[in-house]
């Protein structure tokens, strides 16, 4: 059994998939491929497939990881070579690499994500107040922020979380935010959380939930220093935790 | 063609906004100026229900496979969307090329149930179409149908241009053929004109052509034709030859998990088994199978087009399929290793359809699906249900037997000659199917559903004639039923009686009902057939502003010479052999499925003419001889 890790892009024409939507039409476009993926046991048997992180309805991706378990007959250019053409407008495969047993899941792996959010401005839109306002969020220590689901409240103190300044841009009507955050395993913030505290706190011309996200990185960061599942120095052997 | 412009921001709002953008595997894409024809096909409810749809699939693919004409997509918005796009004043559009729907050649709908006439009238509204033919102008889409609906057709006569009587394959062609040669003359005579040409194809009705009448006292008295194009009567078309027919080999693959979300392969046209509550039955008959051969390489083409893990045998009454067990064989094994599993949407209630069902479901036992639809055998022969109890404790034998331990079972109330009696006969059948189980397996636990649908009588059906059961006698119905089930392990579900009693208006109606689907439609009636948004006093007032009694159409039992809005359609079974039905249900005689056993004289394979097409093996070679009844 070969394990495979995909560097694929989720476009703009598939912007409106959900996660298990996305994951199925993978699932789907694999077996149409006819490549020979590995199963689960059981009466019920799943494709080995798994995703990077689930990204959410509305979210595009520049890149997405893809683990994919297949028999060892299978080689990857076959993979590349049968997959592609099976794949609907919007998805892309950019890099395909085996993965060694011991390396840990992509899930486990991957620790950053870069997004940009973008949506239409309301108002008047005063550039230098934009900028001024945005330092001063960049230059706080720390911003607690109540994130309310039907089920809890909870505090996030969401600054040591952000590993790089937010960054915004007013282009033809449209506002375009970057940033960047740690996942952490207690829950981490959203791309929605950012743009509605820069709305609601920091008086950016836009509405809370108006508008649209693209992951644009995705990273394993440590000690400041990036790097992708296909970095050839992503995975010394000594250094990496067994898969759990 | 300009497209529609959607912010992707607007959509982030909306639920399950992947309905709406389109670009699913296996759809096509054509350039609008590379093609002359421009056909936008229509599903009146929502992308989930829309997508299950085999009906509209066939038809995109016999469009999509011609090289002048291309056909795309539109579904009912859901409610949500629908206020975006009135907000944003985004017009009614294609998935597969976001061209506003208004913009085509063509606009034609699929009417599979009556409680979406509204959807229909909602989205030509959202397109910027005149609801009604007579406002439309030569820049507006020719406006079509066709689908099960379309057989009375009349209350829906006055927003629809032309309708498809019967199956659409080759009379598609015929239409589109006839539509590109006046557009390439430059339009002659308009619209009206098109439709005289259209008439002249076998099994289009064009509803403008004709002139309706009625008696004093309201009833329907005579349809005229207006030109001499128009025939009287339309007769349905069908495809005799089904294996040298188009089919969809590549279905779209929906971009979220809709209801029938797999593979489908249509086995077989038609059933002869004659059950007099059945509309299908009479209207799409006769049976024409497909070859086992040629059902095994489609099924192989779909799995591959798709890549589904599963895939539907799907026919009226799939276990009636003459090499069913073969093919289920052949499936089976060829399917083995590739993780496709096979399976039966609905059973025949026999223990026959037991061991089918036992080969496709090997390792998890589901549940069975069986619908006995009355509860003694009496009603059971007045409705021609041929199935003895005998045929239902074997069958639930054999499956518990086999491990299976869940049961649903369907029927119906308000059936014809219906007496509280045979009401407990459900409740004593499903009493004894629990028990059945206890003794063959020794265990307690089965669980059944009984589900209970109120009986909604159907023109081209023996039943035709027959008053609807009022809706307070149903809901008593219901009552007394519910009071009988007193085991907790039998779930006991029935159907809302007062949407089965509009279904029956609308059902039998005529022309005049357009106005009260106009009235409640602007009273902001939609997605009838969902029941969180049905509202039956919004019906009921339409129905007295437009000067209408309802009753008149659901309850009233007709006589046997009236005249009916629908004589001039004909889908080949004859009005004396229904009438014949009719008195035989009244008398409890039953009628023997013909497609073993002598003709019954329906008269649709002389009429139409066609051909009962059946591989079982004693019926190879022979031909069938038929006649016409005729009463004097």
């Amino acid at each position: 059994m070969k394990r495979l890790f995909l560097s694929i892009t989720k476009g703009e024409e598939i912007r409106f998939l959900g996660h298990l939507d996305f994951l199925r039409t993978l699932e789907r476009a694999v077996l149409r491929a006819e490549i020979p993926a590995v199963f689960s046991e059981g009466f019920n048997p799943h494709m080995k497939i798994a995703l990077d992180a689930a990204l959410g309805v509305g979210v595009v991706a520049d890149l997405i990881y893809l683990e994919l378990r297949v028999e060892d007959s299978v080689s990857l250019e076959e993979v590349r070579e049968r997959l592609a053409p099976q794949l609907l407008k919007g998805i892309r495969i950019h890099d395909i690499r085996e993965a060694a047993p011991e390396w840990p899941k992509l899930i486990n792996y991957l620790n950053e994500d870069s997004y940009e959010a973008e949506g239409p401005v309301s108002g008047t839109v005063d550039e230098a107040r934009i900028q001024e306002e945005t330092a001063r969020f960049n230059g706080l220590d720390s911003f607690v922020y109540q994130r309310v689901t039907p089920k809890k409240v909870r505090e996030i103190d969401i600054m040591p979380l952000l590993t790089e300044p937010v960054a915004v841009r007013i282009d033809n009507g449209r506002a375009y935010v970057t940033f960047s955050f740690l996942r952490t395993r207690t829950g981490s913030i959203q791309p929605k959380d950012i743009w509605k505290i820069l709305a609601e706190s920091f008086h950016m011309p836009w509405m809370p939930g108006e508008f649209v996200c693209r992951r644009c990185g995705v990273y394993h960061r440590e000690n400041g220093v990036r790097m992708t599942p296909f970095d050839e120095a992503a995975f010394p052997a000594t250094t990496q935790e067994p898969e759990k | 063609m300009k497209q529609v412009y959607i912010d992707p921001v607007w959509l982030m709002h909306i639920q399950k906004p992947a309905r709406y953008i389109g670009g699913e595997w296996n759809s096509v894409v054509k350039d609008h100026d590379s093609v002359d024809l421009h056909v936008a096909l229509a599903f009146p409810d929502v992308y989930e229900v829309a997508m299950s749809h085999l009906g509209l699939k066939i038809i995109y693919s016999v469009i999509n496979k011609r090289s002048d004409a291309l056909a795309e997509r539109v579904y009912a918005p859901w409610v949500d969307m629908e206020a975006l796009m009135k907000e944003k004043q985004i017009p009614l559009y294609t998935l597969e090329s976001s061209c506003p729907v208004r913009d085509f050649d063509v606009l034609g709908f699929t009417l599979p149930y009556e409680m979406c006439y509204t959807n229909v009238l909602n989205m030509l509204h959202l397109a910027g179409i005149p609801l009604r033919t007579a406002d439309r102008t030569e820049e507006d889409p020719l406006v079509v149908a066709g689908g099960p609906c379309v057989y009375n057709a009349e209350p829906v006569a006055d927003f629809f241009d032309l309708f498809f009587i019967g199956e659409a394959e080759e009379s598609m062609g015929e239409f589109l053929e006839t539509l590109k040669m006046w557009k390439r003359e430059g339009r002659p005579g308009g619209r009206k004109e098109f439709l005289r040409r259209a008439a002249h194809i076998r099994g289009i009705y064009v509803p403008s052509l004709y002139e309706v009448s009625y008696e004093e006292d309201g009833r329907f008295r005579s349809i005229r034709p207006l030109a001499d194009e128009a025939a009287l009567p339309v007769y349905k078309r069908i495809i005799q030859d089904v294996d040298h027919v188009v089919i969809d080999d590549k279905p779209i693959l929906p971009h979220i998990e809709i209801v029938h979300d797999r593979a489908v392969l249509e086995m077989f046209r038609g059933c002869s088994r004659g059950c007099r509550f059945c509309q299908a039955g009479m209207i799409y008959r006769p049976v024409r199978e497909k070859k086992e051969e040629n059902l095994q390489e489609i099924a192989d083409r779909l799995i591959r087009n798709t890549g589904y893990s599963e895939i539907s045998l799907m026919s009226l009454s799939s276990a009636d399929y003459s090499r069913l067990p073969e093919l289920v064989d052949h499936l089976m094994d060829n399917f083995r290793d590739r993780r496709v599993s096979v399976s039966l949407p609905s059973l025949r209630v026999d223990s026959f359809s037991i061991d089918i069902a036992k080969k496709v479901q090997q390792v998890r036992k589901s549940g069975l699906t069986l619908a006995p639809e009355a509860g003694t055998q009496r009603l059971r022969d007045v409705i021609n249900k041929n199935v003895t109890e005998k045929d239902i404790m074997e069958a639930c034998g054999n499956a518990f037997r086999n491990g299976w331990s869940k049961v649903k079972l369907y029927f119906m109330m308000g059936l014809p000659t219906e007496t509280d009696e045979d009401l407990a006969g459900i409740a004593d059948l499903a009493n004894r199917i629990y028990q059945l189980y206890h003794t063959v397996t020794g265990k307690w636990g089965c669980r059944i559903t009984v589900s209970v649908a109120s009986f909604v009588p159907k023109p081209f059906t023996p039943f035709q004639w027959m008053g609807q059961c009022s809706v307070e006698e149903i809901e008593r119905k219901q009552r007394y039923l519910r009071g009988l089930f007193t085991n907790r392990n039998i779930k006991f579900a029935y159907h809302d009686a007062k949407t089965g009693y509009i279904e029956a208006i609308l059902a039998r109606g005529d022309r005049r009902l357009s106005d009260v689907l106009e009235t409640v439609w602007k009273h902001g009636a939609t997605y009838d057939s969902w029941t969180e948004f049905f509202d039956f006093d919004r019906w009921m007032e339409s129905f007295r502003e437009c000067g209408l009694d309802p009753d008149f159409y659901a309850a009233r039992e007709r006589a046997l010479d009236e005249a009916m809005p629908w004589d001039h359609i004909h889908c080949g079974v004859t009005k004396d052999f229904l009438r014949k039905e009719w008195r035989l249900a009244g008398r409890g005689v039953t009628t023997e499925d013909c497609r073993r056993h002598p003709c019954n004289g329906c008269a649709v394979c002389p009429m139409l003419p066609a051909v009962l097409v059946d591989y079982h093996k004693e019926n190879e070679g022979h031909e069938k001889t038929v006649f016409v009844y005729h009463e004097r």
